[in-house]
């Protein structure tokens, strides 16, 4: 089912965090999912449906973006795995209508720990769109192309001085 | 056609029902919590699905009344599954030689409450035509 599904998944991958050299020595922080042992507890049945704190150090970086959302969507029962590709419409190429894509937005918005508001889940018609949105969310840049402000803004000044002398 | 509010709110509806099927707990048997929100999900998929037709502004007016009673009443009884109502007190039961005339119709359709009103009613008729008002 796919809402226990990703939960699960969603779950180990808060989990497991990469461990970079760069991180002090500690072990990895795991959440409590089982049933503790310890008598005083009052209500041993909360840590089974304990909700996982979101860690404020995680680094997004946009393959990871990427990989979770293609995931989220590979999910949703209403979408074809082999169809789906990154520039695939939802209203044309898969099928799917504006409850499909709230439904996704929801997925979404568990799947990030985040709000997704309905202004912006409107404009959605690809996957690129989702990703793209959710990196700047993030401040994911690293897959953009730099715009140097040097050489290409000189050539257009002077073609367009150029244009001006013409007319 | 249907303006942008009305979208909106319908959206926000089916949104707020999705979330509701993510995060609902099953309070009077905790084994079935897996199987109502399941139940919650399909109910809202197929029920907004099978009304995406409506043009008319006050049937969809009723028909977001009739979302957001269903929603209000499984939070509240923590119960996600619609009360069953019965024929009105005053009405005969239908039997194939009594003719029911089209008020007697339109009397127990407003005797049923808001948040049946997607669901079909069924004559029960040994005979080979099955009347199914929506």
């Amino acid at each position: 089912m796919l809402s226990s599904t990703f939960r699960l998944l969603t779950r180990t991958s808060s989990f497991i965090r990469p461990v970079i050299g760069s991180l002090p020595r500690r072990s990895l922080f795991l959440k409590p999912t089982l049933v503790s042992f310890n008598e005083k507890h009052r209500q041993p049945s909360m840590i089974i449906n304990h909700i996982p704190v979101r860690q404020s150090h995680v680094h997004y970086t946009y393959p990871m973006i990427e990989s979770r959302v293609m995931l989220v969507l590979r999910l949703f029962d209403k979408i074809d795995g082999n169809a789906l590709q990154l520039d695939s419409k939802f209203a044309q190429d898969l099928g799917l209508d504006s409850l499909d894509i709230v439904e996704i937005t929801a997925a979404l918005e568990d799947e990030f720990w985040t709000e997704i508001p309905d202004v912006d889940s409107d404009h959605f018609v690809t996957p690129r769109h989702i990703i793209q949105y959710l990196c700047d969310k993030y401040d994911v840049y690293e897959h953009v192309e730099p715009v140097s402000a040097g050489k290409e803004y000189m050539e257009e000044a002077k073609a367009a001085a150029e244009r001006a002398h013409h007319h | 056609m249907t303006n942008n509010l009305t979208r909106s709110r319908v959206l926000q509806l089916y949104k707020r029902l999705i979330k509701l099927s993510h995060t609902w707990q099953a309070v009077d048997h905790p084994a079935k919590t897996a199987e109502e929100r399941l139940y919650i999900r399909n109910e809202t998929r197929s029920l907004f699905r099978k009304n995406k037709h409506v043009e008319n502004a006050n049937e969809l007016e009723e028909h977001i009344r009739e979302g957001e009673a269903r929603v209000e009443l499984a939070c509240h009884y923590k119960n996600p599954y619609p009360r069953l109502v019965n024929l009105p007190t005053y009405s005969l039961p239908p039997s194939h030689n009594r003719i029911r005339y089209k008020s007697e119709y339109e009397v127990e359709d407003m005797s049923r409450p808001i948040y049946l009103k997607s669901y079909e009613i069924k004559e029960e008729t040994s005979d080979n035509e099955e009347p199914s008002k929506t």
